[in-house]
This record gives C-alpha cells, structure tokens and sequence, in this order.
C-alpha cells in the first residue's frame, strides 16, 4: 500500500515509483550477472565445431577467460540475492514489495478471468495489483530457480570436496535450470517488458522505476484507483485516461 | 593465463637451449646416419599418386603412392624404406609383408649410439590391455600402431604467444650460426619442438579412443561400458575449448606420476594392478595432479567416471559366458561383490538420468504453457489496440 504522500506524487507527477532506487540497483546488477551468466554457461555446451570455428587458435585462452568470468558473476548474483534477502527482511519498502509480491487466493480468479478474456470470453480484463499473477510467478520461480543454481554453482565451483554423485546430480540440475532460467525469460520475461504490444523496444521501468499512469491504469488498475481515489477526496472525481 | 603460457615459453626455450649444447656431440653419432631415405630408388614407382591397389580380402583401398617431400618432413624421414620393408630385396617387388615397428631400423639413436628401435615400446604395449586382452575371433578389435600413429609430419610449437609466422626460421638461424651442417640442424631443431608439445590435440586424443570404446558392442567383449558418458562431462568442456591443462584419456590413463612408470602403451583395465587408477590412493594422485584438482579429496576421487548404466548386464553376461566355457576367471563371492558395486553405480546412474528426464518435462511444460499464454495475450492485446484501448 502506498502512503498519502506517495499517492500525491503519482497523481502530481504522472507517473507512478513501481520500483524503489534500491530495487531498479538490484534489477540492473541482477540482470547483467544473468547476460554474462547465460553467454558464458551456455559456451562450455555449443558443439565443439562451433568451438573450433569461432574462436579457432584463441579458444584455449577463451576457456580459461570464460571460466573466470562465469564463476565472478556467479558470486555477484549471490550476491544480489544476499542483498535482495537483506532488502525485504530488514527495510519497509523490501518488506511491502515482499508481501505484496506473495500469491493470494485472488490471484487464482484473476488468472481464470483473465486467460478468459485473452480467449474473448470476457469484456475485460481483471483489475490487478501492484503485482499481476504473471509477476508473482515469476518472481517466486525465480528466486527459487536462483536458489537452486547457486547452490548446485557453488558445488562444482569446489567440486574437490563432494564426490562423484553429489557433481554429476549438480552438473544435470545446473545445466538444466539455467535453459529452464534462460526460456523463461526470453518467453516469460522478454514478452512482458520488450515483445508486448506497446512496450518495444522495452520498457523503461527498469532505468528509474517509473510507471506512467496510463500504463498503470492498462495493467495495475487497482493501484491506478486508489491514487485516483486519493486525488478525487481532495480536488474532486477524477476520470480515468481511457474515458478522457 | 598469460604468465602461465609465458612460463611455458621460457621453459621450452630453456630446454631447446639445453639441446642445441648437445648438439655436438649428438651431431657425431648422426652423422653416419645422414643418408638419403629414398637412396633405394623406391621413388622410381611410388611417386606416382595414382599407385594403389584393392585389397581382394576386404576390398580396402591401399596407397602407395609417397610424397617424398612429405616423407622427408615426417618423423621417419630419415630411415630408409628398405629398414622397414626389409622383405624389400629388388625392384619390382612382390607384395611387402607388413611392417614390424619392433625392427632395427638402422639409425643410430643418438643418446646411447646404439641401433634404434621400437622394441621396448612394443614389448610394453603387448603387455597391456590393448595388446593382450584382445578376444578370440576378434583380432581387428587390437588396435595397432598405426591405428594410433601415422609418421605425422614435425610441426612447429603451437602456442598462443608463439604461433607468429616466421619464428621457427628466426630461431633456425640462430642454432645455424654455430652449427654448419644445416639439414642436420634443422632437422634436429624440428625433432626437438616437435616433442615438445602434443602431436594430437586433446580433441583428437578422445576421438582416437572413443572411435572403439563408444562402440558398446565392442566393448561388451571385454566386459566395459563405452564411454559415452564423457561428453557429458566438464572434462569434455575443456578438451572441446583444447584448454591447456584438458584433460584426454592419456592425461588419467598414463598420468605423468610415479616418476613416469605409466605410459599409453602400458594401458590396463582399471581393475589391474599395474592401472594408475587400481587403489583410491592412485586415483587421488590422478585427480590431484597440479594442472588438474590439486585440492581433491579422498571423497573426490571416488565414484565411477564412464558410468553408463549397462555394468550389471555386461557381468552377468561375462559370468554366464565363463560359466559356460568353463572357465570362470573369479569365484562367486568375488563376481557378487562386483554386481553389488556395479548396482549401486547402477543407481546413481539411473537417478541422475530421471533428474534429467523430470527437467525435460518440467521445461517443456512450462515453457510451452508459457508460450501459448504470451501468444494469447499478444492476440488480446492487439485485439485491444484495434479497439482502441492502448
């Protein structure tokens, strides 16, 4: 929930703070960890005449040089994930975006209603939250997919104290959710903030955290209500950008 | 990475200049050898590329044609045909006998001035796994020496830092400002590089082995399971990239340890005394040699590398097949620790595999939902740009 002052905010600048400072950071180094991380995972396991023909006499150096760069970043998205653990149990807004961010039972009827509509079955779209049930699932699976790819990392980063086992179960669950991570973005993730009607060739949230209103309004209307709302005790009803 | 290779550099060149101080005295035992390999006139007939013939056996096509200038470059470009061909004795000839490399081929080897040969290499190879444990009836499975060699041709150090064109002559002239008898020169300067670094890549290494040990049926006759599981390994990862420290199927078969007793030609099953890999203990030196894990630990270096799901079948079979001849090479007790060993390697396999399959499914589930959602929602959101909502 946001506060009266934020509410004003919106109302008064047009657009709406979807993501703190504090998140868009943990965004930004998230993402490009993840780039380095996909290109250089993804390297080891190209066919090797691709190998030979790419990188020719160099590839021995660019083994070596892919190794590094995989296991830094793979710290760094630890780290990020220490941070993001840090930011909503230990701060208010990590703490509002947390719960907020948690499935709730409104979420099953919103999804029926809204796969409903994209069959044209309904007249509207559902009103969502701050966060719809395509976000929630993405953040939950996300974090445990993160979760789960640390630590199978963290085990073939020191492989020399596990046995045999314990590597080849983590070499298969690393390998495996890091093309389960990959699609998903690309499907899940690209649609809604590149692909998606209106939004190529992305969205600028992920700069400043901002939100114009009339996209709120598109795909967080009960947000979008409630600084209209706010606005309307104050200065009279305020009509949504769709009927003006 | 840099300061590595450049040790490697420093080192070679440290080594090179150690040889070219025995050039000297080596260029005294060479140089009665200096005769013209092809002094015989073969190269009368056998320059001719279109020499051949079809073996009427097995209908294998065979070459004689030799370049000559190829031959001179090659490892045996010194020997004379006839030290190899010694059936050899007028021209035209009938057909040669094939060629035993445990002959005396007439050179001198330079360290003890005796008559080179490669007797001592072939006599450990007969000794190992490759050249004794051959099955009855299937002697083409025995890989022969040039299955594995083939007088490659003396190539020049490759390496990152050095592989710039016209190194090797810069260097040439340096060793040829003290030494006048160039071919000698050159050709000891090519012998020495040449060993340097390894003939084969570590790609060619594992598909040299893995041309029979993927054969399942192959391996089947000698009670292995093919290696296929390799290329599913990190192992694999570094010998596609041919990184320096790759590790081929020589790097733990014949590990450099032990003060060098294991070589490829001594190759044995792993269950063999003589196997660098027999006890835990040799298995931890293989894994912990320093371009390797040098922190590996006892736990490490234990569970089975090639597993590929087929061992209990493959002993029972062997079993049954002893049994049968009458000839049981280990007592039930010592066959039913084997099975138990193998069931339980067995069962890592299997569970490792259903990991991957539940993965399979799991990304095809979700990934296909996920795309028929986001092509529904592209549809709707058209839908609601024509309506004029965005």
């Amino acid at each position: 929930m946001m506060d009266e002052k934020e509410r004003k905010e919106a109302a008064e600048s047009g657009y709406y703070q979807r993501l703190k400072p504090n998140e868009v950071y943990q965004h930004n180094v998230m993402w490009v960890s993840f780039v380095f991380l996909v290109a250089t995972g993804f390297m080891s396991q190209i066919p090797h005449e691709w190998v030979e023909a790419w990188f020719g006499p160099y590839r021995n150096m660019i083994f070596t040089i892919r190794g590094y760069v995989h296991r830094t970043f793979g710290c760094i998205l630890a780290g990020v994930s220490v941070w993001h653990l840090w930011y909503v149990t230990m701060t208010k807004d990590g703490r509002g975006a947390f719960i907020a961010l948690m499935p709730k039972w409104r979420d099953l009827p919103d999804m029926k209603n809204n796969i409903r509509f994209m069959l044209g079955r309904e007249k509207h779209r559902p009103k969502f939250d701050r966060f719809d049930y395509r976000e929630k699932m993405e953040y939950i699976f996300g974090a445990l997919g993160t979760a789960i790819i640390t630590i199978t990392g963290f085990v073939l980063f020191f492989s020399e104290y596990f046995n045999k086992f314990v590597i080849d179960i983590s070499t298969v669950i690393h390998r495996m959710e890091a093309i389960l991570a990959t699609m998903s973005i690309c499907i899940w993730h690209f649609y809604a903030v590149h692909f998606k009607p209106g939004k190529f060739p992305f969205s600028t949230i992920f700069m400043d955290g901002k939100m114009e209103l009339h996209e709120l309004e598109e795909e967080h209307m009960l947000v979008y209500e409630e600084i209209m709302q706010s606005q309307e005790g104050e200065s009279g009803p305020v009509e949504s950008t769709e009927e003006r | 990475m840099v300061s590595r290779s450049l040790r490697k550099v420093l080192i070679r060149t440290g080594l090179l200049a150690v040889a070219i101080s025995l050039v000297v005295a080596a260029g005294m035992a060479l140089a009665s050898d200096a005769l013209a390999a092809d002094e015989e006139n073969c190269q009368v007939c056998h320059r001719y590329s279109g020499l051949g013939t079809i073996d009427k056996r097995d209908g294998t096509e065979r070459v004689f044609y030799v370049n000559e200038e190829l031959f001179k470059m090659s490892v045996h470009g010194k020997v004379r045909c006839g030290s190899c061909h010694f059936d050899v004795k007028e021209i035209p000839h009938r057909p040669a006998k094939k060629v035993d490399c445990a002959t005396k081929c007439h050179v001198k080897e330079p360290s003890t001035g005796k008559e080179f040969s490669h007797e001592v290499v072939v006599k450990a190879f007969v000794e190992s796994s490759h050249g004794k444990d051959i099955r009855p009836g299937f002697e083409k499975d025995k890989p022969n020496c040039v299955y594995c060699h083939q007088n490659p041709i003396y190539s020049p150090i490759r390496d990152i830092l050095t592989a710039k064109k016209g190194i090797e002559l810069a260097i040439l002239m340096r060793c040829r400002a003290c030494h006048e008898d160039k071919v000698w020169t050159d050709r000891f300067y090519r012998h020495f590089t040449h060993r340097m670094h390894l003939r084969l890549t570590h790609k060619e290494v594992v598909e040299l082995c893995a041309s029979c040990h993927e054969d399942a049926e192959k391996m089947r006759r000698y009670a292995l399971e093919p290696t296929w599981s390799l290329k599913d390994s990190f192992h694999w990862e570094a010998v596609k990239y041919e990184a320096a420290n790759a590790p081929n199927c020589v790097t733990c078969h014949a590990p450099p340890i032990e003060g060098g007793q294991y070589t490829v030609h001594t190759i044995t099953k792993l269950a063999t005394e003589t196997s660098p890999l027999f006890t835990e203990e040799r298995r931890l030196k293989v894994c912990a040699m320093p371009d390797c894990h040098p922190a590996a630990t006892a736990t490490f270096a234990k569970g089975k590398v090639h597993a590929a799901g087929i061992k209990v079948g493959i002993l029972r079979e062997q079993a049954e097949a002893e049994v049968l001849a009458g000839e049981p090479t280990l007592t039930e007790e010592e066959r039913a620790i084997l099975i138990e060993r193998a069931q339980a390697e067995q069962l890592k396999f299997k569970i490792v595999r259903l990991v991957k399959i539940f993965y399979t499914v799991l990304i095809g589930v979700i990934c296909g939902g996920m795309f028929i959602h986001q092509v529904l929602d592209f549809i709707a959101t058209m839908r609601e740009r024509r309506e004029g909502k965005h």
